[in-house]
């Protein structure tokens, strides 16, 4: 049957090819688009559209009004203060869970008894559940009977306000964020440096060059795409954050961890102020995808040094 | 045959399900979790033995901001219960502003009004239409440390009556037990949920939240009163440790913790946690002009749809919040027997005696303050929550000015929402 | 640096590996040091969970608040609803997503480079936009409160797409030829020659599938009408704030039970992830 089939196809003229190309193209594409339609596009639209309402999302009447969400948002201190929660955490955890990811995808890439069990070792938080982990550090932090606490004053330092100061809240929740995230960094980057060919190591030796010349001129220029990469994919998701908020601090103490997506949640879920929540997440979604886009064009002229 | 025939319908009409006989099912969401909820679902199974025709299908739908979440979602997709649990600062005029909520005055007797306080239901009242029944009622009530009272040199006999009773008590009761330079006993902390406890200080100073024209009076001199003696009691007398919230009731149980204020349901689990550890207490809260009190909790509401699911949802409606249901619910679950004919019932009256402790707060209800539930709840609750943990956690914190921010922010978001 | 220029080469290399090693340990002890906290808790009884200061291991341990654990909350149900949840979503998820990727790199038909654009595109929305308009849709179909519902909705993600185009990318035209002489319809190329090939990285998606929506924890909450149908972190959740508040030791013992099985999966097959991350080339 699929010879014959080949025949057909090699004996339709070209507008039959086309054919065959797009209705097995849409054809295999059709499951995910699907989906990705009903579950996905469409309520954005819906949401896009409702962003332009004064809505509690219970209601009969939806009240058109315009831009002045956006308006409203851009006037709002809270809203300024949220995006700022937000950039303080994206810069408190980016650069230094990439570094540690770095240094140890670096330090295991080679063959060496127990590398294995190390990588296992620090990508295992990301495998566990955020509120799970949420669950544990919260006990941990708890300032108290906490064991951080109790660690620190074994070995003479102060014990910490962990979560219950506005000014050591994000700090605690940053050093949980890189504890869980260290890893992903870590195997994207195990990933990159898998595609480094080994002559170029090879090359830098033979020039006298040592370990951090190796590293300088060799790992770090071809790793740039990958770095990249995980940039992007940070941003991303650290914008994304909500769950360990949730779970350890509601956004407190005093507005100190109101990340920009539990402002959201609480101005749809606790003021009833729908339409102004999904005006919140259309700005956070302009935000992210400027940002992206950016990344990718910045990304291509780097690839191609 | 005749007898054959006779045989055979008799048969069948024995066999007839009663669903054929016009039976009614409804949907139950609650909010109710851990060990007091079989009281509940007891109830339940009750009413449905008593009404035959009726079946409930009872689900526990998480806290009360889980249940307004599904109500939005709910209403949105055509998919809501019959009887439903509704938190008395969730939401509720939003929700009665879909429309889909029954108005109950007409079912609401005069005996009713005569035997629960207007205070209650104004709670649960909306542009003057009652839209939930109260059934699950609590305060916020002073949890005792005996013990520790006796050990510092206080009566426990004596609770602290006023402000500076308060705090003089708490400051006793603050101590550094082992000389190690930290303090091991705190004299005064209250549970999470913070907005709900300051504004028991707020009506204690005689202050409000909003005044008569609907607007917002945070930035009041009574407002501020009770927020200075918040922060004094952080920083300035340093008998409560700051923002640590979360943590008190373990600090209570462990005997850590002179005096607690929580909720009045609180009170059999924390009996039963503390066992013997030491004598547990239960007073009322202290006064500065008046006693006044919050009330909190939840109310239950009905759905608008057919005539009989009405019918059926409000006859379990009575069951629950009537005389008998609050007698029953509030002996076992410790939540308030807010009924007066409930709370005079023979049984209650026994029960009162037995438990001292659960007694205080169906007293202390009669000294309740509410207002009608407002559009601009989330505003304050989450406003005043903030400002609190600001002030906790700042000793110069300028506490007219935020007020006065506050104040500005809530009248915004009202005029907003008309 | 001085000491060390005395030493040769070879020394220095040694050094500088033991350095690295005993790091490595130190870094490995701490990364531990939260699963081992959560581990002893929850080994703990009430009384001493409360202690302070703190005991590191449990005087005596109570193996039974593991079997406690399932009274308290219904557990068992929520696990096996985990389960079975996750395990579809992951299958449909690698399903749809190899043919999409498939189409996407090799056929080429009208419109495909702007239809993956789009595609990319729905992975920067935050989800918590979709979710009450997804909840409507979801309820017009009557899925609410089902399997149908928990699992469907979720299938529906850019990100393996992305992934598995990536590495199809790489895979030379000429097997694509090679196959089309030999008779192969796109089908038969797919299922005989991608897949095989691409196994690492099939295998890396099912694990990252499988691990977020193990983890999920909005779209179940808000789904789920009964105790009955709803997944772990949901069923955790209230336990935090309902029974099992303050009580340290059972949290503990839910936040491991609900850890296992993802890290039980990523251990079996984790030699597949790194090398299917790699073979997707996403890094170039």
């Amino acid at each position: 049957m699929t010879q014959t089939k080949a025949k057909a196809t090699a004996a339709v003229p070209f507008l039959g090819r086309r054919f065959s190309d797009f209705a097995a193209g849409y054809g295999f594409v059709l499951p995910s688009l699907a989906l990705i339609v009903a579950f996905t596009f469409f309520p954005a639209i819906y949401g896009f559209l409702v962003s332009f309402t004064r809505w509690d999302m219970m209601s009969p009447t939806r009240t058109f009004v315009g831009l002045s969400n956006y308006v409203e948002l851009l006037e709002s201190s809270e809203f300024w203060h949220s995006l700022g929660v937000t950039v303080y955490y994206l810069v408190g955890t980016i650069p230094i869970t990439m570094a540690l990811g770095l240094a140890l995808a670096v330090a295991l890439t080679r063959k060496f008894a127990g590398a294995a069990f190390f990588r296992v070792v620090f990508y295992s938080p990301i495998v566990t559940s955020t509120v799970a982990m949420a669950v544990v550090w919260l006990w941990m932090y708890d300032p108290l009977n906490g064991i951080l606490n109790y660690f620190l004053l074994q070995i003479g330092l102060p014990p910490q306000k962990w979560l219950s100061s506005p000014a050591t809240a994000m700090p605690s929740l940053i050093i949980m964020d890189i504890w869980k995230y260290v890893g992903y960094d870590m195997v994207i980057f195990l990933a990159g440096l898998q595609g480094i060919p080994a002559g170029l190591y090879e090359a830098a030796e033979m020039d006298g060059g040592g370990r951090w010349a190796k590293f300088r001129f060799v790992t770090w220029p071809l790793l740039a795409p990958t770095t990249f990469f995980i940039l992007v994919i940070s941003i991303i998701n650290r914008f994304r954050i909500f769950a360990t908020v949730h779970t350890m601090t509601g956004g407190g103490p005093a507005g100190a961890t109101e990340v920009i997506v539990y402002f959201l949640y609480k101005q749809a879920f606790q003021y009833f102020k729908v339409g102004y929540a999904f005006a919140i997440a259309y700005i956070l979604f302009v935000i992210i995808f400027s940002m992206t886009l950016a990344q990718w064009k910045f990304g291509k002229r780097v690839h191609y040094q | 045959m005749v007898a054959l025939a006779g045989m055979i319908v008799v048969l069948a009409s024995l066999q007839l399900p009663a669903s054929g006989q016009g039976q009614v099912t409804i949907a139950f969401w609650h909010a109710m979790d851990g060990p007091k909820t079989p009281v509940l679902i007891g109830m339940v199974k009750d009413f449905m033995k008593e009404n035959q025709a009726i079946k409930v299908d009872v689900t526990f739908q998480g806290d009360y901001t889980d249940v307004v979440r599904k109500v939005q979602a709910g209403i949105a997709a055509n998919a809501l219960p019959d009887l439903v649990m509704l938190g008395q600062r969730h939401g509720i005029p939003n929700i009665s502003d879909s429309g889909r909520l029954l108005v109950l005055d007409s079912y609401v007797t005069a005996e009713d009004r005569r035997d629960i306080s207007p205070g209650l239901f104004g709670r649960y009242t909306h542009d003057r239409k009652i839209m939930a029944i109260p059934f699950l009622i609590s305060t916020p009530v002073l949890h005792v440390n005996a013990s520790r009272f006796r050990e510092v040199g206080l009566n426990p006999d004596k609770e602290p009556a006023t402000w500076d009773d308060l705090v003089e008590y708490a400051k006793k009761l603050t101590r550094d037990v082992n000389g190690d330079g930290r303090i091991d006993q705190w004299g005064f902390h209250t549970h999470g949920d913070i907005a709900w406890h300051v504004f028991s200080f707020i009506y204690q100073n005689g202050g409000a939240l909003y005044g008569r024209d609907g607007q917002a009076t945070l930035d009041t001199p009574e407002v501020m009163g009770a927020i200075q003696l918040w922060s004094d009691l952080v920083h300035k007398h340093k008998v409560m440790p700051a923002l640590t919230h979360a943590g008190a009731s373990r600090l209570f149980i462990t005997g850590n913790l002179g005096m607690f204020q929580r909720s009045s349901a609180f009170v059999e689990g924390a009996a039963a946690q503390i066992g013997s550890r030491f004598e547990y207490r239960v007073a009322f809260l202290p006064k500065k002009k008046f006693l006044a009190v919050p009330s909190g909790g939840a109310g239950l509401g009905v759905f608008r749809s057919t005539p009989e699911k009405e019918k059926a949802a409000i006859a379990l409606l009575k069951w629950l919040t009537g005389t008998q249901g609050i007698a029953r619910f509030s002996k076992g679950t410790g939540y308030i027997t807010f009924r007066r004919s409930s709370a005079a019932l023979p049984e209650m009256q026994t029960f009162f005696a037995d438990n001292p402790r659960e007694h205080v707060a169906s007293q202390q209800i009669e000294y309740a303050r509410t207002n009608p539930p407002s559009r601009a709840d989330g505003a304050v609750w989450d406003g005043l929550e903030k400002l609190i943990e600001r002030v906790e956690a700042d000793s110069n914190a300028n506490i007219p000015a935020l007020l006065k921010e506050l104040n500005a922010r809530v009248n915004r978001e009202l005029a907003q929402s008309r | 640096m001085g000491i060390v220029s005395g030493l040769t080469r070879v020394q220095q290399e040694k050094l500088f590996n033991s350095a690295m090693f005993f790091l490595l340990c130190l870094g490995a002890l701490l990364f531990l040091f939260p699963f081992f906290w959560m581990l002893s808790t929850s080994l703990k009884g009430a009384d001493e969970v409360i202690l302070y200061p703190p005991n590191l291991i449990p005087h005596v341990p109570r193996l039974q608040n593991y079997l406690e654990i399932w009274d308290k909350a219904p557990f068992g149900r929520y696990f096996f609803n985990s389960a079975v949840v996750t395990t579809a979503i992951m299958l449909g998820e690698v399903a749809t997503s190899v043919l999409a990727a498939f189409a996407f790199s090799k056929i080429p038909f009208p419109g495909r480079e702007k239809l993956f654009l789009a595609f990319l595109g729905t992975l920067m929305i935050p989800n918590i936009v979709t979710l009450v308009p997804a909840f409507v849709i979801v309820h017009r179909l009557k899925w609410i409160d089902s399997y149908m519902g928990l699992i469907v909705p979720e299938m529906a993600t850019a990100y393996g797409i992305f992934l598995l185009r990536q590495f199809f990318l790489q895979i030379p035209q000429e097997l694509d030829d090679a196959a089309k002489i030999d008779g192969s319809s796109r089908w038969g190329t797919l299922m005989r020659i991608y897949v095989p090939l691409s196994a690492p990285a099939l295998i890396a998606l099912a694990i990252i599938s499988f691990i977020n929506n193990w983890n999920n924890f909005f779209w179940p909450l808000i789904v789920t009408n009964s105790d009955a149908m709803r997944t772990l972190p949901v069923g955790l959740r209230f336990f935090v704030e309902g029974d099992g508040a303050g009580q340290w030791q059972y949290l503990m013992v839910a936040a491991t039970i609900i850890s296992i099985p993802p890290l039980v999966v990523f251990l079996a097959l984790q030699r597949f992830f790194v090398r299917g991350i790699a073979m997707t080339g996403i890094t170039n």
